[in-house]
């Protein structure tokens, strides 16, 4: 007991110290890209805690930085431009907590008619423990998604992924969809989840004059999901959108997001309910 | 008489200065920096892996003081729906395939990543900083007479060893560009058609989907 107090003590301390050096390093940069207050509770299990997150210019390199109770996570992400022919993405996130530790890489890519991503996370606990925003999920989980253009609107996607729980239970995923794109973009796929099959519809477009973007996505079948995501621009120029996300399914699971001028929050129930509040600063306006 | 021949005289001479390529920068950007306006581009250029492809553009010009320019890909297919959107302090690249703007500060961005700045297109005076201009000579095209003008980077890293301009004389502005690697091949052809006068505004050239995901680049 004594020993994990000691612990305890010693990891409260290197985070104190971690949270010193982070914030000398905005006060001398004086112009951290963003960063992010949150309040994050739950009810079954009961569970409260801040949530901080900061995002520093490095180089060419963005530096990431997460803290929450008895959790925090340290990456770095990149990316390098093609003018409009492309861009390519990465990167990497440590973290730590009494709960366990999690590592996870990711990368991303475009060029001309071919887009491109993978990622790969282990972690030796839920994930959401070591961050509330990630999912209730432990262990490796791999994924890869590409996306093909066909001719000038046509769009070919497809989505592959495999885990491996804490138990070591494998599970797979596939789908692949086929997209139009016109003034609207619509989405017909198939896919399945871990042996349940189920088929997509998407449709995506603007619904009125000030350009408002409304996304919906269904997946009915053996699985059941509705995602519907609605942006708004509330001032084009700072990058200020009112952004309204809901995503319900059927084994009952919901959440709701809303989201404007740096405030969010985010309501969800998946077997208990959560709220998370979070605000965000970010030198020379919001994105 | 004696002022027929003065104003002859000062023609003469006006037309002797319009020789010069500071003369005809001059000329060039005070024509395109008059008043907003549009022009469709085509011809070939020159990909990152030395293909070479034929290619369409929108380019749309606000000149003044804070200078905007948008270049809409029209062709090739694979980069329908594309845009680039550049101003004194920031590159815009939308990538229609993946939602994603991402936005470079300008004096990080390398904007030539095609073989050719197409904002140059619309900012006359860079490009002569950009690349040592020699007039060449004139010659008739079918939009009319034009100044033939050649030149060579100042900067090795621009991707291209000559260029030559054909440049309109009664309403100056460029009609063509043509660039040259150093074994004399054409890397870059392109033409610069329908070009009007526009009412543009800077929210027009600004224009993106709502929900595209933003990527900041340093």
């Amino acid at each position: 007991m004594f020993r994990v107090e000691r612990v305890k003590h010693r990891y409260q301390r290197s985070l104190r110290l971690v949270m010193v050096i982070l914030g000398l390093q905005l006060s001398a940069f004086g112009l951290g890209q963003s960063l992010s207050f949150g309040l994050y509770g739950r009810l079954s299990p009961d569970h409260l805690t801040p949530t901080l997150e900061a995002t520093l210019p490095l180089g060419t390199f963005d530096l990431h930085t997460r803290f929450q109770q008895g959790a925090m996570g340290v990456g770095l992400g990149s990316t390098m431009g093609f003018a409009a022919l492309g861009q390519v993405s990465y990167g990497v996130l440590a973290s730590l907590g009494f709960a366990g530790w999690g590592l996870q890489g990711s990368a991303s890519g475009t060029f001309g008619p071919l887009a491109a991503s993978i990622e790969a996370l282990y972690s030796n606990t839920l994930r959401s423990n070591l961050w509330v925003g990630d999912q209730a999920e432990g262990g490796l989980r791999l994924g890869l998604a590409g996306r093909y253009r066909l001719a000038p609107r046509q769009t070919l996607g497809l989505q592959l992924g495999f885990s491996r729980d804490l138990l070591g239970t494998p599970r797979g995923s596939g789908e692949l969809t086929y997209a139009l794109r016109q003034s609207q973009t619509y989405t017909f796929g198939l896919g399945v989840d871990d042996s349940r099959l189920y088929g997509l519809l998407g449709w995506r477009g603007e619904i009125d004059a000030a350009g408002t973007m409304l996304t919906t996505t269904l997946r009915a079948g053996q699985l059941n999901r509705l995602e519907a995501a609605l942006t708004a621009p509330l001032d084009p120029e700072q990058f200020n959108n009112l952004k309204l996300h809901l995503t319900l399914a059927y084994p009952w699971a919901a959440s709701l997001g809303v989201e404007a001028h740096g405030f969010r929050a985010d309501a969800a129930y998946d077997g208990g309910f959560s709220l998370w509040l979070r605000y965000r600063l970010t030198p020379g306006g919001n994105e | 008489m004696n002022k027929l021949l003065a104003i002859a005289a000062v023609l003469f001479l006006g037309l002797g200065v319009a020789q010069t390529i500071p003369e005809i920068t001059r000329q060039v950007q005070a024509n395109l920096d008059r008043s907003p306006w549009e022009a469709t581009i085509s011809g070939r250029i020159q990909l990152p892996d030395g293909s070479s492809q034929e290619a369409e553009f929108r380019l749309q010009v606000i000149p003044g003081r804070e200078q905007l320019a948008r270049v809409e890909f029209k062709r090739p297919a694979a980069l329908e729906g594309n845009f680039m959107v550049v101003s004194d302090r920031e590159v815009w690249n939308y990538l229609f395939l993946t939602n994603q703007l991402i936005i470079q500060p300008r004096a990080r961005a390398r904007v030539e990543g095609l073989g050719i700045n197409l904002a140059d297109l619309g900012d006359f005076h860079q490009l002569s900083e950009r690349v040592a201009l020699r007039l060449a000579g004139e010659q008739n095209s079918p939009a009319g007479a034009v100044w033939r003008i050649t030149g060579t980077p100042r900067d090795a890293t621009l991707g291209f060893a000559s260029m030559e301009l054909l440049v309109l004389k009664s309403d100056p502005r460029p009609l063509s560009i043509t660039l040259r690697d150093s074994s004399n091949n054409v890397v870059s052809e392109l033409r610069m058609g329908d070009f009007r006068r526009a009412n543009l505004t800077p929210q027009m050239l600004r224009r993106r989907p709502a929900d595209a995901e933003i990527l900041r680049r340093n």
